[in-house]
């Protein structure tokens, strides 16, 4: 039976692979390069590699035991069964970090992580029924009040980081944080809203997207305002690579809306991804995008909210 | 009134709604009967324009989806939405201003909880207060009775009566036939995706006892309960 259920999870993997317009024979080894780059390039860029590694492995652990998906699972196997499957899904999401970790040599991180798989296969984490967080966007949900209450801990640590960089004056800092508040605000729009929560608006779809828009606009600004407030007054002669960032930020989220209106209520999947990471790398692009996808949203949402 | 002109669904080659030709009048309860998969829900979405079908949905005020007031089987809640957010949501979405949502808060929901937590009956009364935030003339009503309380369920049936007698035209379905049979003014039993009967009040004790019948027959007897 955990050979079927491991074989079901791999079937489901496949299928979301090729949902996202690759093959299996195509994603497995652009992941493997992916990993590869990603972890080369943060092991080369900075002193803390180890740690964030360490902490991406935590992050994809405490997804596998969330307590719901554990309890599933205790339905489903005998006691020692799964512990068994735990411990096997536990492995081998670690293992390409615990090898990497190796490979470089951080033998104490490597050791921490693997520790923490043996550890986390007895854990189960509840769902938290923490009071609610307030936010200032309740009056539009509703991608940033989930958004900022789902990432609320994100925006604290690039805040943090933020008034770390005005005490050593690092503008170069302070300028990535600015463009990483709006890509994280861009991140709200990855998950496709069921077709009713579309369908319901009383707007013609040019309206819908201007009305996603402005909001995504005004509320992003509002949480990039304090970092390019700070821009401004600690680094005036830089003025104009903030706004340049802010203008930067705000085209690619509006980029991202589109994008994600101009296939719904699919899921926006490898073209999609493709020509947004080409607008993040180039933004002159991003003029040409926005145009594209506007076009494409509107007569994809036609049929839906006229 | 709505009307439907050989409406028909299907799924790949599976066919769920065949040509079905009704008309629902306004200022009347119609329920619609069936067994699970009979195509109800499907129904429904076809009549909102959730679904892509074949044939023709009119109504006498159009765009009918900017008039209709759609109560889904089981509603989404988004996580880290309170109650009070999901139901600005829909004001908003309709472009609807609400100065009070607490005075409107006729099922004491918490709504300043998240309403992903809420229990099975208390969604379903947060969904329905969002549709009747905003005034609608159609009312579509997918099981409002799932899962409610019984003072709710007393509420609920309250609410569809203030409504057929403001006129307005709601389409219900559920598995509580006392509950059609004290609201509906019409009932259509729809079989594998075909209107099988459309009965009055008049034939709703005949109606309930067929299906009991039918649906219960012998199986009990093969289940060899002791």
């Amino acid at each position: 039976m955990m050979k079927e259920y491991l074989r079901l999870q791999i079937h489901m993997l496949h299928r979301q692979m090729r949902a996202f317009g690759l093959g299996p024979i195509y994603a497995y080894p652009l992941a493997v390069i992916l990993f590869l780059v990603f972890s080369y390039l943060l092991f080369a860029k900075s002193v803390y590699a180890p740690y964030v590694y360490a902490g991406i492995g935590l992050l994809a652990l405490s997804a596998l035991a969330r307590k719901e998906r554990c309890d599933f699972l205790r339905i489903c196997f005998r006691k020692k069964a799964y512990l068994r499957l735990r411990s096997i899904e536990n492995l081998l999401v670690t293992s390409p970090f615990v090898i990497y970790l190796l490979i470089e040599g951080a033998f104490l991180p490597a050791a921490f992580l693997f520790g923490l798989s043996a550890g986390f296969t007895l854990l189960a984490i509840p769902v938290v029924f923490s009071r609610v967080l307030p936010t200032p966007f309740g009056k539009q949900p509703f991608e940033f009040p989930i958004g900022f209450r789902r990432y609320f801990g994100a925006f604290l640590v690039l805040y943090f980081v933020s008034v770390m960089g005005l005490r050593v004056d690092n503008f170069p800092l302070l300028a990535f944080i600015l463009g990483s508040i709006f890509a994280l605000c861009s991140s709200f729009y990855n998950w496709v809203e069921p077709k009713y929560f579309v369908w319901l608006y009383h707007f013609r779809e040019k309206d819908f997207l201007i009305s996603k828009l402005r909001t995504a606009g005004w509320y992003s600004s509002l949480l990039a305002l304090p970092i390019l407030v700070a821009c401004l007054i600690f680094f005036p002669d830089k003025w104009w690579v903030s706004f340049l960032i802010t203008l930067w930020g705000l085209s690619f989220l509006s980029a991202v809306i589109l994008a994600k209106y101009s296939v719904y209520p699919k899921q926006a999947s490898l073209p999609e991804a493709l020509w947004l990471t080409a607008g993040l790398l180039f933004p002159p692009i991003l003029i040409w995008l926005l145009v594209y996808f506007y076009r494409k949203a509107t007569s994809n949402l036609k049929p839906l909210l006229a | 009134m709505i009307h439907l002109e050989n409406l028909s669904k299907s799924y790949g080659t599976k066919k769920v709604l065949t040509e079905l030709k009704l008309a629902f009048a306004a200022g009347k309860v119609h329920g619609i009967v069936g067994a699970n998969g009979a195509g109800k829900t499907t129904l429904f979405r076809c009549i909102a324009g959730l679904e892509k079908h074949l044939g023709k949905v009119s109504a006498d005020r159009e765009p009918l989806k900017n008039h209709l007031g759609f109560l889904p089987t089981d509603p989404y809640f988004f996580p880290k939405i309170t109650g009070r957010e999901y139901l600005l949501l829909h004001a908003n979405a309709r472009r609807q201003k609400i100065t009070n949502l607490d005075q409107q808060n006729i099922f004491d929901l918490p709504l300043d909880e998240y309403a992903k937590y809420y229990s099975t009956g208390m969604q379903k009364k947060l969904a329905l207060s969002a549709i009747l935030l905003v005034p609608n003339q159609y009312y579509i009503l997918d099981e409002p009775f799932n899962g409610v309380d019984i003072q709710s369920n007393l509420l609920i049936t309250a609410i569809i009566k203030q409504l057929r007698k403001a006129g307005k035209t709601i389409l219900i379905s559920s598995h509580i036939f006392a509950t059609l049979k004290e609201v509906c003014d019409t009932i259509y039993q729809l079989q594998d995706g075909k209107i099988a009967q459309t009965v009055d009040a008049t034939q709703f004790d005949r109606l309930e006892s067929e299906m009991t019948q039918v649906t219960i027959g012998k199986r009990l007897q093969q289940l060899n309960l002791k």
